[in-house]
């Protein structure tokens, strides 16, 4: 069993609605990320998956910091950094980058390649062999890009060269984890491939462990060795990549699945479809008990009052659901 | 676009060297004829203000002087010679019946008017930036205050506070014995247009500081480990400099008209010192009958702010990566 990187233990980040002077108001508070428990071995690569607003991409940025958790432990190469100031965390960043969703807003337009690159190095005052220079150069190199555009600005790129970009900013420390904001479902499809294939082999090369949001299921597939389903700020299930797409035991993660098109459409009419009724409940004011009830096809009433634990039932497979498939 | 990749392609191919975003800037701004040439016009005029002692004194002529020799007794005092008396002596001409040289009054004049337009210019850019970005940055209560405190003083009618209270200030300032007459006058009206004039700005960098604080570049560098100084500096700044050189470009010609407005109603300095305010207003009294004062006067004012406004807007054009796109 190798270390773990990164233990979550019930993270919850909930967002209050307050700006300036409430003058004594009550604002309503969006559970965004509602006790939410996982790990990430070293070398690892765990794919997050679910449908927009369940909480993914809050749970990628909490864990990188870039909030203040409201409660729960961030446990990150054995020191609990979940409330660490920002003066202290800095020691940590340099081991763990984030590579975003959109990157026609994640690179400053202001800036060239090379400094957007280089700022990782600045930041954190070092100085890497033979130059920040030749580093840049070499990082562009390790993405797929033209060395010799490091005077170019970013708005002379492709998506597909942006995104590049923004990996070869996120590899500049040697980091041991990046947590991966659906870093491909803002380009199209055969851009998609490249920059999935990068990610991989840059996984497999450095060793590094990912994080990687997503909602599009092949992506995932591909790319992940376990998945996580996440429902309205909660994990529905944990499995390793081919047990979840062979046998999801988890409702949702059932109708998931079966939404992922097939390019065979014969085998697409046989399919089971499971279509769900209804819509995601607002985080602010979500359900009670279980939190998927509403649009379950086997909800019954104690999926309305009592809240299923995560529990591991079989080795590395854990669900949230009291009556699994 | 082709241009712009072809002259960068040829960069790369001498020598693939780290520029920084600054060096490029100004490569590309020394590319712009119009605002070389604006740039440096704008810098003789200022220097010109400046060194208005000198030059008056290399040229020979003296602004307080009364050259009434060259007066017409016969035409009511009006100058000798065409064009309100051009020579090469007086290459402005001379006002009609004291006989001041024009060109020495413009010198001195535009000294005072840009000692008040920069110094407040750049007073309400500063302040307005500050202000501004903990506005938009930050957030929260620091947002809600400062929102409430410029909301507070858009509400005054600042044109009115200025002309009932610049007197009883004045007297004020002037009974502590630090300034007197004029230079009092001068630092009550900079206090109040600096006073005034800050929230319109800081509000508008406020709104620009909240849509960039959103952008993902910003939570990037804050997962580098950026501190808030950094960010604000290296990340915000940047994309902001556009607006403020703009703003830049109007507050300043604006400034200068405002203290000619102010002096010519009597709030600014006042005679025997000279600024464009009292200047235009002699000449304006006279237009009638010599129409080339008011002419030379307002258009050494209108020569200086096109300069700037031009200058301005290449350096805007130089800081904007995308310029170059045709």
């Amino acid at each position: 069993m190798a270390e773990n990187i990164l233990e979550v233990n019930n993270l919850k980040m909930h967002f209050e609605g307050k700006r300036g002077f409430s003058f004594g108001s009550e604002t309503p508070v969006v559970k965004a990320v509602d006790g939410v428990t996982f790990n990430v071995k070293v070398g690892e690569s765990v794919g997050l998956v679910g449908e927009s607003g369940c909480g993914k991409t809050t749970v990628g940025r909490t864990v990188m910091k870039l909030y203040e958790p409201t409660s729960g432990e961030i446990i990150f190469q054995g020191q609990d950094i979940s409330k660490l100031k920002p003066r202290a965390m800095k020691k940590y960043r340099s081991s763990m980058q984030m590579i975003f969703q959109d990157p026609f807003s994640s690179l400053n337009p202001r800036h060239t390649v090379g400094s957007i690159i280089e700022s990782s190095f600045v930041i954190h005052g070092i100085t890497p062999e033979g130059g920040v220079k030749e580093a840049v150069r070499g990082l562009l190199a390790k993405v797929g890009l033209n060395p010799e555009h490091i005077n170019r600005f970013p708005h002379e790129f492709s998506g597909g060269q942006r995104q590049r970009i923004g990996i070869a900013r996120a590899l500049a420390l040697n980091p041991k984890f990046i947590v991966a904001d659906e870093p491909v479902s803002a380009l199209d499809v055969s851009i998609q491939a490249q920059i999935v294939n990068l990610l991989d082999d840059l996984q497999k090369e450095f060793g590094i462990a990912f994080l990687f949001i997503a909602h599009d299921l092949s992506v995932v597939q591909h790319i992940s060795d376990r998945v996580i389903v996440m429902y309205l700020g909660k994990i529905m299930e944990m499995a390793p990549t081919f047990d979840l797409f062979l046998k999801p035991r988890h409702p949702y993660t059932k109708a998931l699945l079966s939404a992922v098109p097939v390019p065979d459409p014969k085998i697409g009419r046989a399919r089971e479809k499971i279509l769900l009724q209804g819509d995601l409940p607002s985080p602010a004011n979500p359900p009670k008990g279980c939190v998927f009830n509403t649009r379950c096809w086997k909800a019954q009433d104690l999926c309305r009052t009592t809240v299923p634990e995560v529990l591991e039932i079989a080795p590395s497979h854990s669900l949230a659901c009291h009556f699994p498939e | 676009m082709a241009q712009s990749l072809d002259a960068d392609a040829q960069a790369v191919d001498q020598k693939v060297v780290l520029r920084t975003p600054n060096q490029i800037a100004w490569s590309r701004f020394k590319r712009n004829r119009i605002g070389v040439v604006s740039g440096i016009v704008s810098i003789i005029f200022i220097a010109a203000a400046f060194l208005a002692p000198l030059i008056a004194k290399l040229t020979k002529v003296d602004p307080y002087a009364l050259y009434l020799d060259l007066l017409d007794p016969d035409r009511a005092n009006f100058p000798i010679g065409k064009f309100g008396g051009i020579s090469w002596a007086h290459p402005f001409g001379l006002t009609p019946e004291d006989g001041r040289d024009i060109f020495a009054n413009v010198l001195y004049g535009s000294r005072i008017s840009f000692t008040v337009a920069i110094i407040t210019s750049v007073s309400t850019i500063g302040i307005g930036l500050l202000v501004g970005i903990a506005a938009g940055y930050f957030g929260g209560k620091i947002d809600a205050l400062i929102g409430r405190y410029s909301d507070f003083l858009f509400a005054f009618p600042s044109f009115f506070m200025i002309v009932a209270l610049s007197s009883p200030l004045v007297e004020r300032l002037t009974g502590t014995g630090l300034l007197q007459d004029n230079s009092a006058r001068l630092l009550v009206l900079m206090i109040f247009f600096v006073f005034f004039g800050w929230p319109g700005f800081a509000r508008l960098i406020r709104s620009q500081a909240l849509s960039l604080r959103e952008r993902d570049f910003i939570l990037a560098a804050k997962s580098q480990g950026a501190s808030h100084y950094r960010i604000i500096v290296k990340e915000m700044l940047p994309n902001l400099w556009a607006t403020t050189i703009i703003f830049l470009s109007l507050a300043l010609p604006g400034y200068l008209s405002a203290e000619a407005v102010f002096a010519f109603l009597g709030i600014g300095v006042q005679p025997p010192a000279i600024s464009f305010g009292i200047l235009l207003d002699d000449a304006r009294s006279k237009w009638s009958s010599d129409p080339a004062y008011l002419l030379i006067t307002s258009g050494y004012l209108i020569a200086i702010v096109l300069a700037l406004n031009l200058l301005g807007d290449a350096i805007r054009d130089a800081i904007d990566p995308k310029a170059d796109r045709q």
